[in-house]
């Protein structure tokens, strides 16, 4: 294929990873305050997304999800009697989500974004300059 | 005239694999492991004996890297941007030859 048409696919193809990499985030925050509904129960666990790039040695290396996991560290504890999904101790466990490295993560993939963004820009700006050639002037 | 030309599309062949070398770079700004890749010179390009198309540019590995962070991933999207805009200045330039040799060759024709 040829190169500028396959940097637009590799600029779609990062795209798709960091909006897919936003939509993770915007479950972790909406779900931020999410606990479980019998005693003791669970709450909700944050997802982590993983990247990965194909074709290392030949080829185009597309970026795509690899998979999404869930964040196995500790839940933070609040005491709460009232709560239904207080444990014997009368405390709830709440999502292991930090509003702040969300945010971050939320920045950082919007910047990747705009970046991936420019390339396309970039690159069809270079096909339309090849096709200028052809004008008549 | 017919070096020129050559010469003028091998160049233009060389940028759109450095721009899809950049795009490669920023998709995968944020995957761990990636090592940043970069096109041979120009100059390299241009000694070389054998002018056919696929040896025109191959992708290496950046050895020059501005930084590796703690994930093994060394891109810098600030390096890719000064890099796309070089492309693109280049890029430029070049079909603007292109273009104003082509025209003196038409007119040359009409006499």
């Amino acid at each position: 294929m040829d190169a500028l048409a396959s940097s637009l696919t590799i600029a779609g193809s990062g795209l798709q990873a960091q909006s897919t990499r936003i939509r993770v985030v915007s479950e972790n925050l909406a779900n931020a305050q999410s606990t479980g509904n019998a005693p003791g129960a669970d709450a909700f666990r944050r997802k982590l997304i993983s990247l990965e790039s194909t074709g290392e040695n030949d080829g185009l290396a597309l970026v795509n999800v690899k998979s999404i996991d869930r964040d196995m560290s500790d839940f933070r504890i609040e005491r709460d009697p009232s709560h239904p999904a207080a444990d014997a101790n009368g405390d709830v466990k709440y999502p292991n989500v930090s509003t702040m490295i969300e945010l971050a993560d939320m920045r950082e993939a919007g910047r990747n974004y705009e970046a991936n963004l420019q390339v396309m820009r970039q690159a069809r700006q270079l096909i339309s300059m090849t096709l200028d050639m052809l004008k008549e002037r | 005239m017919g070096t020129l030309f050559e010469i003028a599309s091998m160049q233009a062949r060389w940028l759109s694999v450095r721009q899809a070398a950049t795009a490669e770079n920023v998709a995968n700004a944020s995957t761990p492991g990636f090592r940043a890749k970069e096109v041979a010179a120009f100059e390299a390009v241009l000694s070389r004996s054998s002018t056919t198309a696929g040896s025109v540019a191959k992708m290496q590995t950046d050895q020059s890297n501005w930084s590796v962070r703690p994930s093994g991933n060394s891109v810098s999207l600030e390096e890719e941007m000064v890099k796309a805009g070089s492309i693109s200045r280049s890029y430029a330039l070049n079909t603007g030859i292109v273009s104003a040799f082509h025209r003196m060759h038409l007119q040359a024709v009409r006499g």
